[in-house]
């Protein structure tokens, strides 16, 4: 069973739910808790849990004016293949931070095409790490593991160009320990402190769109009077407090985490 | 539901009745089983306690017309923050498997 960056409790315990939560109110804090992961992980491109990803890069198709290629034959045509480019010796993974243990694996094979032939990336592909590639770590984590904050792989040549050549298995991400500020040196809190507030919020938007004895209830009151009994119900700020996009709050505390690297070089 | 409040390192006793729908008590019979999970969603516990099987470090769960929750001061020694505590029961008479009796929210402060 997949982790979760919050627990139903600690939703709970913010709104103030923790000894009278109803079944129905624990349901609503079960599906916005998945929501607001859901936003979070589409807000930093990644997912922030640490676990083994499987990928393959790069993922599209890059023009360069300096390249190296192989001649092929496609039935009656030559085609000349572009196998690597003078583009870059870095490679953006996609999931951050990298983790240095187990040792992040690589292989080029450029018949490779993201693992869907049989024989794609047979063992003489397997690269090796301080030699042919080095993953650019920034530091260690309590338990004394290599940690890469940025997600880059650096070569000594290039990498090649062809989308799908590179397969990349390596861990990633934060322990739920390390999201709840357990590492002081790879710490996670704003990521698993977002997440909260997001859930919150979804909580709250539920609790305050669900049908009342008296109807739908439309928002806090700002206003009411007796005579002639009138109220005002200010719709606006339910938009601002309990809508479905990230707070400016939420945008804030994941900005150092979004992985913009990947929007730009993957 | 209620929030069950414990300290890090520190011992705690907590009597459970266990309610059915009508919200009459239910006393596990002599078959039967219960257990106490301390833990959050898609992770592995950090404490689970059934009443066939205490801890090596005495925490225990006893059965009864009220059953006692034991949690000794060395099981409680994992990080501090918010959880779900799960009570369930087995119910050998009924399908003889583990039925959810409650989840509570329980908050381990740091000590």
């Amino acid at each position: 069973m997949a982790s979760h960056v919050v627990d139903i409790s600690e939703v709970l315990l913010q709104l103030g739910l923790s000894g009278t939560a109803t079944d129905e109110e624990r349901a609503i804090c079960t599906l916005a808790v998945r929501m607001a992961e859901g936003e979070v992980r589409r807000h930093l491109r990644y997912d922030p849990l640490k676990a083994e990803r499987t990928e393959f890069y790069p993922q599209r198709s890059f023009q360069q004016q300096f390249s190296g290629g192989v001649w092929e034959v496609m039935e009656q045509r030559a085609v000349l293949r572009t196998v690597s480019e003078a583009a870059t010796n870095e490679l953006q993974l996609r999931h951050l931070p990298l983790r240095g243990s187990p040792v992040v694996s690589v292989r080029v094979d450029y018949d490779g095409r993201s693992g869907t032939p049989s024989a794609s990336f047979p063992a003489e592909s397997l690269k090796t790490i301080g030699t042919d590639y080095w993953p650019n770590y920034d530091g260690y984590d309590a338990t004394a593991v290599a940690v890469c904050r940025d997600g880059i792989l650096r070569t000594i040549g290039l990498w090649p160009t062809q989308p799908g050549s590179v397969k990349v298995v390596y861990t990633a991400g934060f322990t739920t320990d390390e999201l709840r500020g357990s590492d002081p040196l790879v710490d996670g809190t704003p990521v698993w402190e977002a997440c909260l507030l997001e859930a919150v919020r979804r909580v709250r938007r539920a609790l305050v769109q669900k049908k009342g004895s008296a109807g739908w209830l439309a928002g806090p009151l700002t206003s009411e009077s007796l005579g002639d009994y009138s109220y005002s119900a200010d719709g606006a700020s339910v938009a601002r407090l309990f809508g479905g996009a990230l707070e400016e709050e939420s945008r804030e505390k994941l900005s150092p985490f979004v992985n913009y690297g990947w929007d730009l070089g993957a | 539901m209620s929030l069950v409040y414990a300290y890090k390192s520190r011992g705690l006793s907590k009597d459970i009745t266990i309610l059915d729908a009508d919200g009459a008590a239910v006393t596990p019979g002599s078959s039967d089983k219960i257990r106490a999970t301390i833990g959050r969603e898609g992770e592995t516990a950090k404490l689970t306690v059934t009443s066939d099987a205490p801890t090596d470090n005495g925490s225990n769960f006893t059965k009864g017309a009220v059953n006692r929750l034991r949690l000794d001061a060395l099981d409680l020694a994992f990080e501090p923050g918010a959880y779900t505590l799960m009570i369930d029961l087995y119910d050998a008479a009924d399908s003889a498997e583990w039925k959810t009796v409650s989840r509570q929210v329980l908050v381990l402060e740091d000590t």
